[in-house]
């Protein structure tokens, strides 16, 4: 028995053993090589330090890699989820203020938003997009819901693209247009770790609808092309007619980027679309209507 | 070092116990909120934007 406890690493544990095997040493046989009340110490054991110290190391290293393993396939994901629950309730309260001013642009009612749901685009897009004038880096700017992803998909789209923001959720590129605007509306996301909101971007097929809510309208863009792998300086999918450069723009157009291959950022995935339908979320009569491509997740 | 901690913790093994989980949640802590932001730059997968 002692023979095992008998580490000099563990004194108090050592000297109440030891005690312990004197008193069964006195009360009955005496099985134990330790000879009761020795000072049963050896000398320092070089080579059984060094493989002890290594070990801890090894484990150190070992639970070092699973925690980091861990926090980024799990934690970063449970953040970003606190960071969207964040700016929605931003985005709601800041949506639900604009809509008590009166005269506010975008409006139900006002210049330049058509009133019929599933009216067709309106060539000139309004002077200022509906709430959105004076969106700062970090703010939410819209939600952004791909059909194909289920109903449950609804992203907070964050102001600008440098890191910081792009762990909230999808980051709007600063100088790009704004949502409904004539030009380029150009969105990067993460498609691994961090809530990945664009992980499942390869199902994305032609056609598709993206719809993108602000304060008072539903832009619906039908995707027009996917290009993926493009290479890491494929800028030019951020000019305000990336499908015609050099052109004046004359569409409402949205880019989606993210990196390809998933796991690595060799590459760039991109997605374009255009606007095909402008649908007020408060009808003539006031009441909440959704886009005909939200229609089918209607309960 | 983790039997030297565990020596230099005070009182009772259940109070070194609570310690021990107490220091474990201190260096999680500083890992997460610390270190692995740090450390996940040098992952490939977290650059998606486009340049010029």
């Amino acid at each position: 028995m002692t023979g095992v406890i008998d580490d000099d690493r563990w004194p108090e544990y050592l000297a109440a053993s030891e005690d312990e095997a004197a008193g069964r040493a006195t009360a009955g046989r005496s099985t134990s090589a330790v000879p009761p009340g020795s000072n049963h110490r050896r000398r320092p054991r070089v080579l059984a330090r060094a493989t002890h110290a290594f070990g801890e190391l090894l484990l150190t290293v070992g639970a070092l890699l699973l925690l980091f393993v861990a926090y980024t396939l799990w934690w970063t994901g449970v953040e970003t989820g606190n960071e969207q629950d964040q700016l929605k309730d931003e985005l709601a309260n800041q949506w639900e203020q604009q809509a008590l001013q009166p005269g506010q642009p975008g409006a139900p009612g006002a210049p330049g938003v058509p009133d019929a749901p599933g009216a067709p685009p309106t060539p000139g897009a309004p002077e200022e997009p509906p709430g959105l004038a004076d969106v700062e880096i970090g703010d939410g700017v819209a939600i952004l819901r791909i059909p194909r992803f289920g109903p449950s998909y609804a992203w907070a789209v964050v102001e600008g693209i440098d890191e910081d923001n792009l762990t909230r959720g999808p980051g709007h590129y600063p100088e790009t247009a704004l949502p409904g605007e004539v030009g380029n509306f150009a969105v990067a996301g993460h498609r691994a770790t961090h809530g990945e909101p664009f992980a499942k971007f390869e199902e994305l097929e032609m056609g598709d609808p993206v719809v993108v809510e602000t304060a008072t309208q539903w832009y619906t863009y039908e995707i027009t092309e996917i290009d993926y792998p493009v290479p890491i300086s494929s800028g030019w999918a951020l000019d305000p007619n990336p499908l015609d450069l050099g052109n004046a723009p004359t569409k409402q157009m949205m880019t989606l980027t993210t990196c390809h291959p998933r796991w690595a950022s060799t590459f760039r995935f991109l997605v374009f679309s255009e606007l095909v339908n402008t649908t007020p979320k408060l009808d003539a009569g006031g009441a909440e209507q959704l886009p005909p491509a939200l229609a089918a997740f209607e309960s | 070092m983790y039997p030297w901690i565990w020596r230099a913790l005070p009182g009772p093994w259940p109070l070194k116990t609570l310690l021990t989980l107490a220091l474990l949640v201190i260096v999680v802590g500083v890992l997460v909120q610390f270190v692995f932001p740090w450390a996940e730059q040098a992952l490939p997968f977290l650059e998606v934007t486009v340049e010029e």
